[in-house]
């Protein structure tokens, strides 16, 4: 008959490394904590490494942030558990450092799931109550609507399209991972210029967890003029199984294109050349294409330097919101609108049917040469649902300096532009839920430049509450906002989810016009 | 797209227009032609008057100066209830520029202000009652958002308009031309003191705040009067004021045991006070005089008032057909009863009488009849004989005033009051026996000094055509009507049927006689009877000829119709007048009314 231990020796083990605060009570160091490092835990103990001894059998408390392992969702939640010192085992290296083996009061499973309904307990609240606050804000629409009709009808659309999102997505659950459907996966990367993030991107491609027989990377080396090429080789030594095209300078649309004519597999997965994978990023982007009218899936992207300043911290919470407020609530009616370049899956066979007149469509006159993305998805959204999987991740380079975001975002918002119109013309066939929405989106943000304009200087020229009205709506926004992120990702950078909200209302609204009046201009990405 | 979606687009469609149509006039229009407004047919539109009502504003939490929307709900449903119908002001123009008359009871319910919560629960119950309403809105500018948010918003003035449940005058707190986008829109002139209305010519549409809302021919468009609800009061309380606005037709009496002033006062000045069962009228202390005058009183001509003075100082007054600065006035003054008369408003008045006060308290009854006031002290005439009036003094409201040429010296107190329209009326004496007793002889004066006619049972026409004088006791019938200005006509009693009705010449034969009669008896007026369900036309025939004749005399011909049904209309030709019988006050006498053949009841009964 086996020992405690030895029981608890055999549960299988995760090997994480997180700083852990040691605090004890008892006869051995009473109210001082020690900063430990977890090293592994299992689904009863914590190995924890702490730069003193301790006695077998005292009580501890462990403080430490949820790690990705435990939760990747809400990783940087805080803990506090307790336990009991199980083992001391010193280390025979360093003599004033020993592991410590702390037997949780509880399954780590269940003491994880509790201080996420804690936390989403408390903030899910506070998000209600931010949206309550914006529906009785709402009333006063209603009130004196035809005070200011137009303005009124703006702000009530608005504000109900957003509340909206947050109680669809809701209803928002990702597909189940099949039991036995395992597609074979053709990685297409198309990439120019990319000689510092390409190898990560490549490796993570391989490193994801995915039958290599039934696993294809093709990359699409579209005319680079830096060392990417040399790059390509050198991985191509490392991994035989990686297939490099070189095409010349034809823009991101044909390298993709020629990714799928060299693609065998019956799903197309699309990574971004500055996009790295996640170990199981490709078993769950491939959920849900069992069903034949799946037609395209898009996963979960961040911001992998989110950190670095505060424009790209702003930028993983606009990231995070587009993803899991916007997408999840086109995801619940299977009719997501784009399936971004970082991380997305497609049918091959649909993709093929599309191929030609994606590749040579033109707009206005003009090739269309971006928003390969988002066409693509309108082609194929067309006749087929499209969905976005929250479990699939990847993490991708943000542009560190406002210059490139202002050029990037004026790229996405010329493709929203030219696709959201293209979309009208058949978006009434969906959901109408999901039509409404669309539709609704999309004037709305036609109309936001104007609505700045007649809340913030009209209202100076003829005084009224509409200014007070706007801002107060904005601040409500920028909270719940702000909350949502929190309750969902915690993480430092949740505060600016406020600093995001003006710079889309100063920004981003004039630039939709700006964009709608360069439509013709052309550019590869945002660092061409 | 799947059938299920067609169908959801169905449905999301059909309540977007739906919505849409409801908004954008749909209820409107259900609020015209679906609910719409209660009124009468063209042909029952006779009335030549209308109330005018402008309520606070409106509130559900009781706010200071607002009304609840509860109690003005209940006002206007016990209005309609009453028979009130509400007009707009297209009622108002057509009748004083076209002359198109008034429902019977019209009413103008208007709120004083634009304020959009209280035009919302006014609009409610204006719906419930099928009424509809005029709404003064705030002309002066403000200019800043806030201030907006409390007035009308253009959508909400277009379906208004559009629901012909309102219409808009409007008001401002400082002088201003009337504004462009309310062209033809009333003023309300709520200011007692600022007057900047009252120019005809800059305002032709004006409603002025007044203890009044009655509007009649007599005013012109410029000069309407409207009548403010009181939030203070009870709704039963504001229904009995806006009724008090009608003239009297009923009598009127007050004890003033009720504990307060009742609403059928009006307290023109000065301190009026109901308490203690009795009437006081008191000046304040920066006042000469104060006064309080009954309502519905403005079109009083003959009357009959009468009130106990208890205590006076200096002097307090009865003032009657006070109108236009005309009046008639008894009153006690520095111990004499005076009566006196103010023909026009640049003449100084005038006194008919004055006789000693003999002590208090004491009862003065005052009876005006035509251009004759017959003023009875404690039931005995007073100043020996009734009193000639100057026939410019000719109606006028009923008010009570006390005066001093010192400030806060005026006092008058009195415990009862007692008022009444005297309608034409005539006593008929009938055959009075030799040796009457003095009961009779008393009974009969109090009937015939209210009395416009004295109509002795004189003559019968047999039916076979004979003329037999039947009267007995005639110089006193002469006497009665003498003393109390009242026409002495004789009556001739027809048969109900007769041939000699069915033949021209014995109905000429006839006539003949009654004329020459009358010139025997030196009468000027003759009454004629004729029974009812007799032959009505030959009886019209035989008035038509009697009444050629008489003229040629200078002599009038009235008829008495007995019977319950209305006189035909040829009757209005065939004499000078008709008379009704309405009551026997004893055996030997009888009352009848003058019945106006030209209006019919155009006016509500009133009070």
């Amino acid at each position: 008959m086996r020992s405690e231990k030895q029981e608890r020796r055999r549960l299988p083990r995760v090997h994480d490394s997180f700083p852990v605060a040691v605090s004890a009570s008892g006869s051995f160091r009473r109210g001082r904590a020690l900063k430990g490092v977890a090293r592994d835990y299992n689904e009863e103990a914590v190995c924890v490494r702490v730069p003193a001894a301790a006695l077998e059998g005292s009580k501890v408390r462990l403080s430490f942030n949820l790690p990705q392992s435990l939760s990747s969702n809400f990783r940087g939640l805080h803990c506090e558990w307790s336990g009991k010192v199980a083992n001391v085992r010193p280390d025979l290296k360093q003599s004033d450092e020993c592991d410590l083996i702390v037997e949780l009061d509880g399954k780590i499973g269940q003491l994880t799931a509790d201080v996420v309904g804690a936390h989403q307990r408390k903030f899910g609240l506070l998000v209600l109550l931010v949206l309550v606050s914006m529906l009785w804000l709402k009333w006063d629409n209603i009130r004196f609507f035809w005070y200011s009709p137009l303005f009124y009808l703006y702000s009530f659309t608005i504000a109900m399209y957003f509340i909206s999102r947050f109680f669809i997505s809701r209803f928002y659950r990702p597909p189940d991972i099949p039991t036995e459907f395992e597609p074979t996966i053709s990685i297409v990367i198309s990439v120019r210029n990319e000689e510092d993030a390409i190898t990560k991107t490549v490796e993570s491609c391989f490193g994801a967890d995915y039958p290599d027989d039934k696993r294809e990377v093709i990359v699409v080396n579209d005319g680079s003029t830096d060392s990417t090429p040399q790059v390509l080789e050198k991985l191509q030594k490392k991994y035989p199984r990686l297939i490099v095209r070189s095409i010349p300078p034809s823009g991101k649309r044909d390298g993709m294109a020629t990714g799928v004519r060299l693609a065998k597999g019956e799903l197309i997965v699309f990574v971004d050349s500055d996009t790295f994978l996640y170990p199981d990023s490709l078993r769950h982007i491939v959920c849900g294409f069992e069903d034949p009218t799946l037609g395209a899936s898009s996963g979960h992207t961040e911001v992998a330097n989110a950190s670095r300043n505060v424009l790209t911290g702003l930028q993983e919470v606009r990231y995070f919101l587009s993803y899991r407020l916007m997408k999840a609530s086109e995801s619940v009616f299977s009719a997501v609108s784009c399936c971004p370049g970082c991380l997305s899956a497609y049918r091959r066979e649909y993709v093929l049917e599309v191929l030609d007149p994606w590749l040579h469509q033109r707009f206005l006159g003009a090739k269309a040469t971006f928003g390969d993305d988002r066409s693509l998805t309108n082609y194929i959204l067309r006749k087929h649902r499209v969905i976005y999987n929250e479990r699939a991740l990847s993490s991708t380079l943000a542009p560190e300096t406002w210059g490139r975001y202002m050029r990037q975002q004026v790229r996405w918002k010329k493709s929203w532009l030219r696709e959201t119109l293209l979309a009208s013309s058949f978006m009434w066939r969906k959901h109408p839920l999901a039509a409404i929405s669309f539709y609704v989106g999309a004037l709305c943000s036609l109309l936001s430049p104007i609505m700045v304009f007649r809340a913030g200087v009209l209202s100076f020229v003829e005084p009224d509450s509409i200014l007070l009205y706007y801002v107060v709506g904005l601040l409500l926004v920028g909270i719940a906002q702000c909350l949502f992120f929190y309750l969902v990702r915690p993480s430092r950078t949740w505060l600016l989810g406020m600093l995001l909200v003006a710079v889309q209302v100063v920004l981003m609204g004039p630039q939709t016009y700006y964009a709608m009046f360069t439509m013709r201009k052309n550019h590869w990405g945002t660092r061409g | 797209m799947s059938r299920g979606y067609a169908w959801a687009w169905g449905a999301i469609l059909f309540v977007v227009l739906a919505e849409a149509t409801w908004t954008f006039g749909g209820r409107a229009y259900w609020r015209r032609y679906v609910i719409g407004f209660a009124d009468v047919p063209e042909s029952a539109r006779r009335s030549s008057h209308f109330v005018a009502v402008a309520f606070p504003r409106l509130s559900d939490s009781g706010e200071p100066f607002t009304m609840l929307s509860g109690e003005f709900e209940q006002i206007v449903r016990q209005l309609g209830a009453q028979g009130y119908i509400s007009i707009g002001l297209s009622d108002i123009r057509d009748f004083y520029e076209e002359g198109r008359p008034f429902p019977p009871m019209a009413v103008l319910i208007a709120l004083d202000r634009d304020d959009p919560s209280s035009i919302a629960l006014a609009d409610r119950a204006l719906r419930r009652a099928r009424m509809k309403a005029l709404v003064f809105v705030n002309e002066t500018r403000y200019g800043t958002g806030n201030i907006r948010r409390h007035s009308l918003t253009r959508h909400a003035v277009l379906d208004m308009l559009r629901s012909r449940a309102w219409d808009f005058g409007w008001f401002s707190e400082k002088p201003m031309p009337p504004p462009a986008d309310l062209p033809g829109a009333p003023v309300l002139d709520g200011a007692k003191d600022s007057g900047w209305t009252r120019d005809c010519a800059k305002y032709p549409f004006r409603f002025g705040a007044s203890p009044l809302g009655f509007n009649g021919p007599d005013q012109k468009l410029c000069a309407l009067r409207i009548i403010r609800a009181r939030p203070e009061r009870t709704p039963e309380e504001n229904v009995r004021a806006i009724d008090a606005n009608w003239p009297r037709r009923r009598p009127f009496f007050d004890d003033f045991k009720s504990g307060k002033l009742s609403t059928d006062w009006i307290v023109d000045y000065g301190v009026v006070s109901g308490t203690r069962d009795r009437l006081a009228v008191i000046p304040t202390p920066r006042q000469t005089g104060a006064a309080v005058f009954l309502n519905g009183t403005d079109t009083w001509s003959d009357s009959v008032i009468e009130f106990e003075l208890k205590k006076y100082k200096s002097a307090f007054w009865l003032y009657t057909r006070y109108n236009d600065g005309h009046y008639l006035r008894v009153g006690a003054k520095k111990g004499f009863w005076k009566v006196e008369e103010k023909a026009a408003a640049n003449r100084p008045p005038k006194t008919l009488a004055s006789w000693p006060i003999g002590g208090l308290p004491a009862r003065l009854t005052l009876t005006l009849k035509s251009d004759v006031a017959i003023v009875h002290i404690n039931g005995r005439l007073a100043f020996r004989n009734a009193l000639e009036l100057d026939p410019r003094i000719d109606t006028g409201r009923v008010e009570l005033i006390a005066y001093d040429t010192k400030r806060k010296n005026a006092l008058g107190v009195i415990d009862l009051f007692r008022a009444a329209p005297l309608p034409e009326q005539w006593v008929v004496i009938d055959r009075l026996p030799e040796d009457f007793g003095p009961g009779l002889a008393e009974r009969l004066h109090e009937q015939a000094v209210a009395a416009h006619g004295v109509s002795p049972r004189w003559f019968t026409v047999t039916a076979a055509g004979r003329l037999l004088s039947t009267g007995s006791q005639l110089q006193f019938a002469r006497a009665l009507s003498g003393f109390n200005r009242a026409t002495l006509a004789p009556m001739v009693e027809l048969p109900g049927r007769a041939p000699w009705l069915r033949d021209p010449a014995a109905r000429a034969r006839v006539a003949q006689e009654v004329a020459e009669a009358a010139d025997g008896a030196d009468i000027s007026t003759v009454n004629l009877r004729v029974p009812a369900g007799g032959d009505a036309e030959g009886a019209m025939a035989f008035a038509a000829q009697l009444k050629a004749r008489l003229r040629a005399s200078g002599r009038r011909l009235w008829a008495t119709l007995d019977g319950g049904e209305p006189p035909q209309a040829a009757w209005a030709r065939c004499v000078d007048g008709v008379l009704k019988p309405v009551s026997r006050p004893g055996d030997d006498l009888e009352t009848l009314q003058v019945y106006d053949m030209e209006a019919a009841n155009a006016q509500p009964a009133g009070l």
